[in-house]
């Protein structure tokens, strides 16, 4: 069902249509965002002899994390401008959303709430009362954003702990770590992780938004359910088992050439391309005979293959349901 | 259907009934000695007046400390402070009233340039009055007493004003230093000018300026708006927090950027933000602090 191909030339033009792509979209999104509430926060590590390890996790935001030349960990959390940002005025309809309409539309609307007002005003609870005579009291008011974000930022044994509010608005974390840093990185909705030079080891976990390491060093384990998987390395020393894997999105990784391992791919609905020759096995592991409740007896198929890179090594993992894999040499 | 309704409302008809007897049982409960409900078959109430001068003394200062009942301090032309005070007892038998008249007084001080009103009792923890340390509320006690206090005192003194239950607390045009206290109840301060701590716990809290304050101020809340009346030219740095609510501004304002806090503790680095908004006026100035947890806040210009 899988085709494996070694076919560089369709990678790159593939990759070039990409970038492309990539270029208009930021074209067009590139629109300057409001001014948006931010908030730095410099943290000196116990030992900067050692390297530090960051954990940090966001509901809502994406991470973008870069190494640098310093010996701190620089934090620096961004509140998404919104709505709720907009320095705005009470006007006669207190915060109701109007943005966007025409004034047509704008009429219609006024009209529809003011007979609709008309016709409620006989049987208006007292809650209902209350909020009024509450909007009336910031009647032409400037709306003072409430943009805290919650940050709070931990750091006991090189190990730096990050947490926000990010459950309650969205939140962009913009992190500066020394080379060597590992890093422990999680988000959920509405946000991409980014790593860019960091050499240490790292555990990355998205759900609806891509993943992307560029230079990376050691260890690496990405993981998002909706979006692309991308991790190029640099180097590669010596390394534990690894693992790139997706639901819906690509699986894109760039080794060494000089990488020797034991590979395991699958991508259910999708194809997979390789630079690297590999030696393709028949593993008697992938299929599975066993005894269901009820005494069914019931023989899976594993849609997983397995194989090795340069004679074989440490495990990695390439999985993705609705996506290609695209396993590179590095440059 | 329509049978079932007609049961409903009967249903409901006699279970007003009940209610209504219930409540008659327990009002006529309390003029029974020792009834655990609020205290209250004997009733006492007095009022009186006094004038108390000031001792000698650079800074004048009242301090006004309330328990139960409100508070009114009025700032006029004049050199004393004029007291009026209503009292009212409740207790459930005449022993407890006697030991209400014992336990609970309003005391009543000039040292030197301070003019001290406090309500004394139970709760009040003074050293070496024998006083109970342990206050659990009325109903253990069996009795009430409540003071509602008003003062006439001169513009400019420093005032302390405050309460804790059963009534608002309200000043009306002094403008000295001021700490303007409530926990159930408001706190509304009108007329005032230089600054201070306005607060309360349960209640509405609304303080209009006739002079911009010129000293760092702080207006907490918990359940409940915080509206503030300033002059027009206010310059000024805000600090703003609420956790459920809006905040809103006549005054154009810069936003600063957010103050964390960092603490070192046995080694650990913490920083924490428990989102402050932080903005500036006109230039900036005295820092005032607004702070609720379920209230709006508002910083209104007055005359606009």
């Amino acid at each position: 069902m899988n085709t494996l191909f070694n076919d560089r030339s369709g990678i790159q033009v593939f990759a070039g249509r990409t970038l492309r792509l990539a270029g208009i979209a930021a074209l067009l999104l590139g629109t300057a965002p409001r001014s948006a509430p931010a908030e730095t926060v410099t943290v000196p590590l116990s030992d900067p002899s050692r390297p530090a390890i960051i954990k940090a996790g966001l509901v809502n935001g994406g991470m973008t994390i870069e190494a640098w030349s310093g010996k701190e960990v620089v934090v620096e959390a961004v509140g998404r401008a919104d709505e709720s940002d907009s320095a705005e005025s009470r006007g006669r309809k207190g915060t109701h959303d109007r943005g966007g309409k025409s004034k047509l539309d704008k009429d219609i609307d006024e009209a529809v709430d003011s007979a609709v007002e008309g016709a409620l005003a006989g049987d208006r609870d007292d809650e209902g009362q209350d909020s009024r005579q509450k909007e009336d009291k910031s009647k032409g008011m400037h709306r003072i954003p409430n943009s805290g974000l919650g940050l709070s930022v931990e750091e006991a044994g090189n190990i730096v702990r990050i947490e926000s509010e990010s459950w309650r608005r969205t939140i962009d974390l913009k992190i500066k770590v020394p080379v060597g840093s590992s890093l422990k990185l999680g988000c959920v909705n509405d946000g991409d992780i980014s790593v860019n030079g960091v050499e240490g080891d790292m555990e990355l976990s998205n759900t609806n938004g891509s993943i992307t390491v560029l230079g990376a060093a050691s260890t690496v384990v990405a993981n998002t359910v909706n979006g692309e998987v991308k991790v190029t390395f640099k180097k590669l020393a010596s390394f534990k088992s690894m693992a790139f894997s997706s639901l819906n999105g690509d699986i894109d990784v760039s080794l060494p050439a000089a990488i020797a391992a034991d590979v395991r791919l699958s991508s259910d609905n999708g194809e997979i391309y390789s630079d690297f020759e590999i030696q393709l096995a028949q593993s008697p592991a992938q299929s599975k005979a066993e005894r269901g409740p009820g005494g069914k007896f019931k023989v899976t198929i594993g849609k997983e293959m397995y194989g090795t890179i340069n004679g074989g090594g440490a495990d990695l993992l390439f999985k993705t349901f609705n996506g290609d894999i695209y396993i590179r040499k590095s440059k | 259907m329509i049978g079932t309704r007609r049961w409903l409302s009967f249903g409901t008809f006699y279970l007003a009934l009940l209610c209504a007897a219930a409540v008659a049982a327990v009002t006529h409960g309390a003029h029974a000695p020792g009834a655990l409900g609020a205290p209250g078959s004997i009733t006492e109430r007095k009022e009186f007046k006094e004038t108390l001068r000031f001792g000698a003394g650079a800074t004048r200062r009242v301090d006004i400390d309330n328990y139960s009942g409100p508070v009114s301090i009025v700032g006029e032309d004049r050199d004393d402070v004029e007291l009026t005070v209503s009292e009212l007892v409740t207790a459930d038998s005449a022993d407890l009233l006697a030991a209400a008249r014992r336990d609970v007084t309003l005391e009543r001080s000039a040292d030197g340039a301070t003019v001290r009103v406090s309500a004394c009792g139970p709760w009040t923890e003074h050293e070496g009055r024998g006083r109970g340390c342990c206050f659990h509320g009325w109903e253990r006690l069996g009795y009430k007493v409540e003071y509602s206090i008003s003062a006439r005192v001169p513009r400019s003194v420093t005032l302390l004003a405050s309460t804790v239950d059963g009534g608002d607390v309200h000043v009306e045009g002094v403008r000295g230093a001021l700490r303007i206290e409530n926990v159930n109840g408001s706190v509304s301060a009108h007329g005032v000018a230089g600054g201070g701590v306005f607060g309360t716990v349960n209640g509405n809290l609304e303080v209009w300026f006739a002079a911009n304050p010129t000293a760092p101020s702080s207006f907490s809340n918990v359940n409940g708006d915080i509206d503030v009346e300033f002059r027009p030219g206010l310059a000024a740095d805000v600090r703003l927090k609420t956790l459920n609510g809006e905040m809103w501004s006549d005054f154009e304002y810069a936003s600063l950027p957010m103050l964390g806090k960092v603490d070192r503790q046995q080694g650990r680095f913490v920083y924490t933000n428990n989102h402050t908004a932080a903005l500036r006026i006109a230039g900036g100035g005295p820092e005032l602090r607004f702070e609720t947890v379920n209230g709006e806040i508002r910083l209104r210009r007055n005359g606009k």
